[in-house]
């Protein structure tokens, strides 16, 4: 019987994690700052408390995953609204490389090797540090990179050419089932669709993955991955 | 600013939930307590049966209160004291006055040291 003890309340657990993401907001773990991903792995931490331990009252489990998520989120509030507090929490960005000038002391501080600097670097498709204008660590511990204007990679702008403005794009239908949303998104309407369906003799639980843009163009994968 | 009023209202439930479990735990635990403090009277001035009535009343009590200080207790606290409570009618029938009184005494300790474990004091916090 502990076995089903431990299923229900892992699946109870699930749900306010989820719950508790949610409330927390969403961003990717790349984009996270240092407070909140430790928040995350603080609550991942305490969830298996509960979970694997039944003698473990389930509210030991919830009260501090509440704790830190109204913590979490009185913080993300009060930072939207006090740049002041904002850099107390995350602190702020560092310029690394100023101007094409290396900044040593800035590196020291940040406990940044010259190898990390060249692996930050390559990450982001920079080669020669000499091509860089500008290197800044974010508070999030990613770095922006600024080329130097004559290393960086000419636009379409910069050339006078005039490229196909096709809009937004978006998946309009996914296996079988319509998108308002994404048809909103593009400007289109169910009639536009059912129109291009028809045209194409296609019917919508053929369809596995169909994707429009503002401009009226679209792309369709029937199932069995025909085109 | 509706972030502020989620924390707040996050916050408004958790201190909710957690002064009622404070409350409840000290709530069961003088209730019990009193009962065996009582029993335990009793038997100290001879009266066998008022002893084997109120222990069965502490016992009684005690198991509907279990259901409840589940929720937010480790369960194997609340079994210690379980264990301990359980046998005092059976010692009050079968007259074993010293172990009844011992097994009293522990039992009250065991009381105590539960509503003092569950007190938002600062030996508890740190």
């Amino acid at each position: 019987m502990k076995v089903v003890v431990s299923f229900i309340r892992t699946i109870l657990l699930y749900v306010v994690i989820i719950v508790a993401v949610r409330i927390m907001g969403k961003r990717e773990i790349s984009e996270m700052q240092t407070s909140e991903l430790v928040v995350m792995l603080l609550v991942s931490d305490i969830a298996s408390i509960p979970m694997q331990d039944t003698g473990q009252p389930l509210v030991s489990g919830l009260i501090p995953i509440a704790v830190l998520v109204m913590c979490e989120i009185s913080i993300s509030g009060l930072m939207l609204k006090s740049s002041k507090f904002r850099r107390m929490i995350c602190g702020r960005p560092v310029i690394v490389i100023n101007d094409g000038k290396v900044q040593e002391s800035e590196m020291r501080r940040l406990r940044m090797s010259t190898e990390d600097l060249s692996e930050q670097l390559r990450q982001k498709n920079v080669f020669s540090i000499q091509d860089v204008a500008y290197a800044i660590v974010e508070t999030n511990g990613k770095m922006s990179v600024i080329k130097k204007p004559e290393k960086e990679q000419p636009t379409a702008g910069m050339l006078g050419v005039a490229l196909p403005d096709a809009g937004i794009e978006a998946v309009v239908v996914s296996d079988g089932v319509i998108s308002d949303f994404s048809l909103g998104l593009c400007g289109k309407s169910r009639e536009w669709l059912n129109g291009v369906l028809s045209a194409k003799f296609l019917k919508l639980n053929e369809i596995f993955l169909m994707t429009a843009d503002s401009k009226g163009g679209y792309f369709i994968v029937r199932k069995g991955g025909k085109l | 600013m509706k972030r502020i009023w989620t924390a707040l209202a996050i916050f408004v439930i958790l201190v909710s939930v957690s002064a009622a479990g404070t409350s409840t735990t000290r709530k069961i635990c003088n209730e019990t307590s009193a009962a065996v403090t009582a029993a335990k009277a009793a038997q100290e001035n001879g009266d066998a049966e008022k002893a084997l009535k109120l222990s069965k009343t502490a016992v009684k009590g005690w198991h509907m209160s279990h259901r409840v200080l589940c929720m937010y207790m480790p369960h194997s606290k609340l079994e210690s004291i379980e264990e301990t409570i359980s046998g005092l009618p059976m010692l009050c029938k079968y007259g074993a006055e010293d172990q009844f009184m011992a097994d009293c005494d522990r039992s009250l300790e065991q009381l105590s040291y539960l509503m003092e474990s569950e007190e938002p004091n600062m030996q508890n916090i740190f």
